[in-house]
């Protein structure tokens, strides 16, 4: 899957199960996620857990910090660069 | 699926049990004491119980998360000082699982071996007077100045706090990044800029001591940061669900006493020619408080399982802290009312176990916060 793929499928996710599925907030690849609150403690979790499920990709909490989560496109190429799980849940 | 323990872990639990039994305190704290006994404290350490889930490499004894919630079971069931049970609990959940997984090697070395000796205590400073449930309201900030922190600001209800040798504590770095936007530091209570007030005067959990700490331009050094910067609320978030998870266990261990306690008196206490045990009204009471222990009982091990698992416990976590809370709370109540008067006084002990469950449906999140997160977690 290539980073414009995933930018794509976790917009749509956050779009969907954060903000309600409204249109009218601006949501692109260079949104801001934490400062103007579309990130939480629950959300971030949450996020994570659909990376993993979604997209197979596991995102260790050493990896959760300000700078890859600022917004869908850095976070996108992150996920990019990590490893695939296998279909057992263990990183190939 | 398989609901029994093993052996190691009913061995390990009847060992605490036995010596927890031996060598603490059999009746509850009645009322508050101006400190804790560190005799206690290094004696709960010498059987093993500060340092359940920390490495063996420091003393620990490296247990997963259903493991330790199970010794602290038996130690919440065995010692009726349940604020003692919740400090040391507290000590071990909030403040070393953090310095186990995100501190540098240096801070671990330095602290782990006297935590799990039960020669330093250590307390967990986040809530403050206007953030509690609301952690993004925090107002204790940390500026970086070279290879320091000046920590400023002033927090509460920081359990072990005014015995403390140590701090774990949380700070706003980037107001702008929202939950990425707090830092966690190490503090040692002997820096400029530290100060604890008196023990906070409670309800309950008298072993345990609450106080205010005071940060005023206090230098700590980037060493004792925890992960990066801007982790802190995911740490605290993952220390959380082994404080929820695990120190919940305590009062599964209180209420297994308590249930213990209610049967006897049930049997023994004689009204009308018979023993009460024969009223249903008496009877049924109990059989709903055993029925509310167990089931709350596999939801906390279920939580914990998923913490071993490596599986993120939002939910289960959430949901097996307001079984267990409110399970106590109401099994208290009902206690003091099968004692009758007895109950009310402090001599037989139950109107303290009411006590020192008043505050479970409130500290590591609120019932209403819990299932604010569940709620969500379901999709709402």
């Amino acid at each position: 899957m290539d980073e414009t793929e995933i930018i794509a499928k976790v917009t749509k996710y956050i779009r969907d199960e954060f903000l309600n599925g409204i249109d009218d907030q601006e949501l692109d690849g260079f949104t801001p996620l934490l400062g103007r609150g579309i990130l939480d403690s629950l959300r971030v979790m949450l996020l994570l857990t659909y990376i993993r499920n979604e997209l197979g990709v596991d995102i260790s909490p050493a990896e959760v910090d300000p700078q890859n989560l600022k917004d869908i496109r850095t976070l996108a190429k992150m996920v990019r660069g990590l490893p695939l799980l296998q279909s057992n849940g263990v990183q190939r | 699926m398989d609901f029994d323990l093993t052996p190691p872990q009913r061995k390990r639990t009847e060992q605490i049990l036995s010596a927890v039994r031996e060598k603490l305190p059999g009746s509850p704290r009645a009322t508050p004491d101006p400190q804790i006994s560190r005799d206690d404290w290094r004696t709960a350490a010498s059987i093993g119980l500060t340092g359940l889930c920390l490495p063996p490499e420091f003393g620990g004894e490296g247990l997963g998360a259903l493991d330790t919630a199970l010794c602290l079971e038996a130690f919440g069931q065995a010692c009726a000082d349940t604020g003692l049970v919740f400090g040391v609990a507290a000590q071990l959940l909030a403040c070393a699982v953090p310095v186990r997984d995100y501190a540098t090697e240096a801070t671990r070395t330095r602290f782990l071996p006297g935590l799990i000796s039960g020669d330093l205590i250590a307390a967990n400073a986040i809530t403050e007077d206007d953030a509690g449930s609301d952690v993004g309201g925090m107002t204790t900030t940390a500026t970086p100045d070279g290879d320091h922190y000046v920590l400023d600001g002033q927090k509460s209800f920081a359990s072990n706090a005014p015995v403390a040798d140590l701090l774990v504590t949380y700070a706003v770095t980037d107001r702008s990044a929202g939950f990425l936007g707090t830092t966690g530091f190490v503090v040692p209570r002997e820096l400029p800029g530290v100060e604890v007030s008196p023990p906070l005067e409670k309800m309950g959990l008298h072993g345990c001591l609450a106080g205010r700490v005071t940060f005023s331009g206090c230098r700590v050094p980037v060493s004792g940061r925890l992960g990066r910067e801007g982790q802190g609320g995911l740490i605290f978030q993952r220390s959380m669900n082994w404080e929820r998870g695990c120190l919940f266990a305590i009062y599964l261990g209180l209420m297994e006493r308590q249930l213990e306690m209610s049967v006897d008196h049930a049997r023994r206490r004689r009204q009308f020619g018979r023993k009460i045990a024969d009223f249903q009204a008496i009877s049924h009471r109990i059989a709903v408080m055993a029925q509310r222990l167990a089931s709350a009982r596999l939801m906390l091990y279920r939580a914990c399982w998923f913490i071993d698992e490596g599986r993120e416990p939002g939910t289960e976590i959430s949901m097996a802290k307001i079984a267990v809370s409110e399970a106590a709370l109401a099994n208290s109540l009902d206690a003091v009312q099968i004692f009758g008067g007895a109950g009310y006084l402090r001599a037989a002990g139950i109107e303290q176990q009411l006590r020192d469950c008043v505050p479970s449906t409130i500290f590591s999140g609120t019932t209403e916060i819990h299932r604010e997160l569940i709620a969500r977690g379901v999709g709402l």
